[in-house]
């Protein structure tokens, strides 16, 4: 069956070479001009970060986030402080001038929710006192207010008694700030808001109003994501990096201009095509598929470079050009297309990662691959058959071809059964060492501060100064208690007094570092009608007791909706990573599990830690399924490839280990699982696995012709294992420039990938031939069997244990 | 013997793989405990258990270690309400009284606690309790709530004196059986002796008194609202003002061992006094919001309580000369 099918296939691909290279002139036009028309689109491209992108939409907690979140926004929350250096406290005429300023000026940031803008001069923010004389209550800063000595008295009296400190102020009171929330759309405009430009005004601000003893500092979301696009930008610099690296390496491999050039237009292809396709499917470049274009350029590259490699032999055994491009594209059409097609296994299944960045990311690179057959296959060997060899690659092939004796004969000795033996030896220390340290990886992110950007980034600094200086913080987990027949939800004792509790409760949680309640807010409300007296700090069951309180229930401060159908507990933690997140979820799970209340639902859990845990858990659901996926189709695809299930567990045993190392070394590294260096293992086996391919191909080619395992395995070498290293070393110069990207996800995926890239080659070139030569893989001894390869192999093994 | 390495080294990667990729416990963290240090904490006693804290939704914590831990009592019947005072009559018997009429007795020193009493009808607090002479409970509250009892078990309504209804704060006794009873807008009602009725004190001041004591022979103290601190000489029949110009809400005091008097309140202060309640100045800001209650420990530092928890502080010493009072406004 073997035979007939590798017959019928070869054939198939036979047939197609020729039609190739008849149609090579109206088929190169064709791809010309698409690459001119999607070129032209490729301009169109644009920058999308895409909050909503990031969340695991169907994950429960995502569920009751996106239920509410429009009602409770502050997720999207950017926060300005200014903290005084100078002496004493901030109540001092240039400090309050500059808040002032800073107020007005949060205004005219584009996309924000001008009703949401926060500070103590904002009219919101009021406090209240009684006296001797009664209740008396005002705005913190009035409006008609002299900095001098008695104005700013009274505003520290004023701030003292509105329970601001710690919020708008901060503790030691030598900061204040600005909070404000961004819309998703700018009112102004209509359009999406542009974090960049909201990130480039906030900087405004900060240039403007910092200096002579007052430092700013900017934290929220959009200006993380204003900063990571930023950051993107250098990307760019990192492609034309390695674009140049890749190009010297290739033409220090090939010798000719023309080749090497060649190869760099060929790999340059699917990136143009990909960069046109993406704006008409209404897709944009997020800063996770921003990966993708490199990742297929090396791939083109490496696939180009195997298929010149084979016409350059071709050509030089004395074919003319085009019978060199076809017998290349007939020998390449298999392997290549069977690479390929377990690249884009690698992308497919880190769609089952259920965050649809994630998925973005799988669809670009699936197509990038797509493309990549497109260009690699075909419209490379049209080219080929145009060009001729300059004599400087001839010269250098001959000298190639005088030392036949040279590193890949002695590499080739691993596939005889000593050295195989030190391989394998070698192969468990690793494995054994490697299980062990990947124990210890932990999940989500580490460190506080956002993981986006390095921990010394002007934001993460900026984000531990406001952490330290109020008590709250940018780690919200929002609890949401949804009320059903409850007419006024927060007059009513059950389901009130049950936020108190479990307000509360949290309060004892470690990790929590305060909790923000309407049933909080209403008991300091209620004990400052009562002369605020901590004695009177409570909630009373009856309706006309917590009307007492009822002021803390208006919407407009963000703890309830109208009617109190929805109450928003936030609990504000003291860092997002994934121990504390688990901790404390499970906690409050544990509260509400043991007290169910009639009619109400506490629901987990929104705001950027749910989002964080929600995404977490589902990282880690994925992480077995993407694993277990991935192994299972490129097993299944190499068994239908080689027919042979030793050869299967030869490509496949290595890169099981490399995985395994990979897990190791992110444990090493301080990297945690997450949605950036999850997809990490799946595209590096996908592409990993391209080496085993190609090499294992190539030595059942020559078992097939009765050479014996070492002499196989040479050949394989000497026609693809030079070319499998140089591949490897241009991918993992690609990704590689990666690691001095300010941006730390970026980073550590590029650390990462160069590692997968790196070690899976060695894995190829050192285990696989000594997997081979200890599971039995040898010469065919009737080549014309039409049995299944597995009884084949049987057969040689008993013949080998006989002899 | 080849199936059977192949068969192993396959497995032994595939084993290893699975228990790599298998699901990784995250580290723990502490166990949950009562958040000592960020809830309302209305009142300290000392008992033959240990100290005790008592407040926010009902929860009264022990602490057998001088106010370093804490943990929680055992509370026969749960109802969330704020407590507000505990008194004891020995090193075992006691009270906690709080809202909606609450009322827990415990005979065990606080380790364990019955609800002798609870209105969820009627939500008003209790706001005080104290042991009288005769040995009969007596527990005031607000608008004009007195109620007594003769084992703290069964409670009689009690009408207020004057029939008043404004909320009354606080009961201060004398080692000799005199007593004052003070509450909102200034009012003092005193008693010579239990024969006598509570004899009304014209109201001298507007606003609520939330505290005071005897400082021997026929001087008292009381304070309150905004920093308003009156002394009387003789016996509580007449009251002058104590100069003091700082704002804050003064809610409990201690005298020391070494007889300065502390009174704490609003915006974590502490005042203190050298001279009998004559003067008072500023000895320290703690940075807790409102101070509660205020015990010395053993080895003569403070616990203080606070609508933000529990906390230990070491004494202050005595203040050689008189600080300015200027700035410390709240």
């Amino acid at each position: 069956m073997n035979q007939v099918n590798v017959t019928r296939t070869q054939s198939f691909v036979d047939a197609i070479a020729l039609w190739l290279i008849q149609w090579r002139k109206p088929l190169g036009i064709i791809f010309l001009l698409l690459t001119v028309a999607l070129g032209w689109s490729a301009t169109n491209t644009r920058f999308d970060p895409g909050f909503d992108k990031l969340i695991p939409q169907k994950h429960q907690y995502m569920e009751a986030f996106l239920d509410h979140r429009d009602k409770f926004t502050g997720a999207n929350r950017v926060l300005i402080s200014l903290s005084w250096n100078g002496e004493g406290d901030i109540y001092n005429p240039e400090f309050l001038k500059r808040l002032r300023k800073a107020t007005d000026e949060v205004f005219f940031v584009p996309g924000i929710n001008r009703t949401t803008v926060r500070s103590l001069f904002s009219p919101e923010i009021r406090y209240n006192e009684i006296t001797e004389f009664g209740f008396m209550g005002d705005v913190v800063i009035p409006s008609r207010f002299t900095t001098d000595e008695k104005g700013l008295a009274q505003v520290r009296s004023n701030v003292a008694k509105s329970g601001q400190i710690g919020n708008l102020v901060g503790n030691d009171l030598r900061s204040a700030m600005v909070q404000a929330e961004l819309l998703d759309k700018d009112p102004a405009t209509g359009l999406k808001t542009d974090y960049a430009e909201v990130a480039t005004h906030l900087e405004k601000i900060r240039g403007q109003l910092s200096g002579d003893g007052i430092d700013i500092q900017i934290i929220g979301f959009s200006k993380v994501m204003g900063d990571v696009m930023k950051g993107l930008m250098n990307v760019v610099m990192f492609f034309a990096l390695a674009f140049v690296i890749t190009l010297l390496l290739l033409w220090r491999y090939s010798r000719s201009l023309k080749l090497t050039l060649l190869a760099i237009a060929v790999a340059l292809l699917p990136v143009i095509w990909l960069l046109g396709i993406l704006p008409l499917i209404g897709y944009g470049i997020d800063p996770m598929s921003v990966l993708v274009p490199f990742l297929i350029f090396s791939i083109g590259v490496s696939h180009a470079v195997q298929m010149s490699n084979v016409w350059k032999i071709d050509v030089l055994s004395g074919n003319d050009p085009s019978t060199g491009a076809a017998n290349a594209f007939r020998k390449l059409a298999i392997p290549g297309t069977v690479a390929l097609l377990a690249n884009a296994l690698g992308f497919m299944v880190i769609m089952l990662i259920d965050i649809p960045i994630v998925h973005e990311l799988g669809v670009t690179a699936c197509l990038g691959v797509a493309l990549m057959i497109l260009t690699n296959k075909l419209f490379m060997p049209i080219i080929l058959s145009h060009i001729k060899l300059e004599s400087m690659a001839l010269r250098h092939h001959d000298y190639e071809r005088e030392k036949p004796q040279g590193i890949w004969w002695k590499v080739s000795a691993l596939a005889t059964p000593g050295p195989a033996k030190i391989s394998l030896i070698a192969m468990l220390i690793l494995l054994v060492a490697a299980t062990w340290q990947s124990r210890s990886l932990l999940t989500g992110d580490i460190g506080s501060g956002v993981p986006e950007l390095r921990d010394d980034s002007q934001y993460n600094l900026d984000n531990a100064k406001i952490i330290s200086d109020y008590s709250i913080g940018m780690d919200v987990l929002s609890v949401y208690v949804e009320s059903t027949g409850r007419e006024e939800a927060c007059l009513d004792w059950e389901v009130i007094g049950m936020v108190d509790r479990f307000d509360f409760y949290m309060r004892g949680v470690e990790g929590v570092r305060s909790i923000s309640s309407v049933a909080g807010m209403a008991k300091v409300y209620v004990s400052g009608n009562n002369e605020g007296n901590p004695r009177w700090r409570t909630l009373q069951r009856s309706e006309n007791g917590l009307r007492a309180g009822s002021t803390a229930a208006n919407p407009e401060l963000g703890l309830n909706d109208q009617g109190c159908q929805t109450i928003n507990i936030m609990v504000y933690l003291n860092d997002h990573q994934d121990s504390t997140l688990k901790h404390v979820i499970s906690e409050a799970q544990k509260f509400i599990d043991a007290n169910p209340v009639n009619d109400a639902k506490f629901r987990l859990a929104g705001a950027n830690a749910g989002v964080a845990a929600a995404t977490n858990q589902a990282v880690e659901t994925a992480e077995a399924q993407m694993l277990i996926a991935i192994f299972s189709a490129i097993s299944l695809l190499c068994l239908l490839t080689f027919r042979s299930w030793r050869g299967t567990l030869c490509v496949i045993l290595p890169l099981i280990l490399v995985c395994i190392m990979c897990n190791a070394l992110m444990s090493l590294l301080g990297i945690g699982l997450k949605v950036a260096t999850l997809p990490v293992i799946a595209l590096g086996v996908g592409v990993g696995v391209d080496y085993g391919i190609y090499i294992y191909e190539r030595l059942q080619h020559s078992l097939r012709h009765k050479k014996d395992l070492r002499g196989s395995f040479y050949d394989a070498m000497r026609n693809r294992g030079t070319a499998a290293v140089f591949t490897a070393l241009t991918m993992t110069i690609g990704v590689g420039t990666w690691a001095f990207s300010p941006l730390k996800f970026q980073a550590d995926m590029g650390i990462l990938l160069a590692f997968m890239f790196l070690v899976n080659v060695l894995g190829a070139i050192f285990l696989l031939p000594a997997l081979a030569c200890l599971f039995g893989v040898a010469p065919d001894q009737k080549s014309t069997a039409v049995k299944g390869s597995s009884d084949a192999d049987k057969a040689s093994n008993e013949k080998r244990s006989a002899a | 013997m080849r199936t059977l390495l192949t068969v192993g080294i396959s497995l032994s990667v595939i084993i290893a793989s699975v228990f790599a990729f298998s699901h990784r416990e995250s580290v723990p963290l502490a166990d949950s405990r009562l958040p000592v240090d960020n809830m309302n904490i209305t009142d300290l006693t000392p008992s033959g258990a240990g100290l005790l804290a008592a407040g926010e939704l009902g929860h009264i914590l022990l602490s057998t270690d001088e106010g370093k831990s804490w943990q929680a009592t055992n509370i026969e019947t749960k109802r969330h309400a704020l407590i507000t005072r505990m008194a004891f009559k020995d090193q075992q018997n006691g009270l906690a009284v709080g809202h909606e009429g609450w009322i827990l007795r415990t005979e065990d020193g606080g380790n364990n606690w019955q609800e002798v009493r609870f209105d969820d009808k009627n939500s008003d607090p209790l706001l005080d309790v104290k042991l009288q002479s005769n040995g009969q409970w007596l527990a005031i509250g607000a608008f004009g709530k007195m109620l007594s009892s003769n084992d703290g078990l069964t409670w009689q309504v009690e009408t207020a004196p004057n029939n008043t209804d404004w909320h009354l704060n606080g009961i201060i006794g004398s080692d000799n059986g005199r007593m004052l009873m003070i509450g909102e807008a200034g009012t003092i009602f005193k008693r010579q002796d239990l024969n006598q009725t509570w004899q009304h004190i014209p109201e001298f001041y507007t606003g609520s008194f939330y505290g005071g004591l005897h400082l021997g022979g026929s001087e008292w103290l009381v304070y309150g609202m905004r920093g308003n601190i009156y002394k009387s000489r003789d016996d509580g029949q007449s009251w002058q003002k104590v100069p003091f110009n700082i704002p804050v809400s003064l809610f409990n005091h201690i005298r020391l061992s070494d007889q300065r008097i502390l009174l704490v309140g609003q915006g974590g202060f502490m005042f203190e006094s050298s001279d009998n309640g004559d003067t008072f100045k500023p000895l320290t800001r703690t940075n807790r919001g409102t101070i509660t209650d205020v015990e010395q420990l053993q080895n003569g530092n403070l616990v203080l309580s606070s609508d933000e928890g529990v906390f230990l502080q070491p004494l202050p010493k005595q203040q050689a000369s008189n600080s300015k009072n200027d700035g410390v406004k709240s």
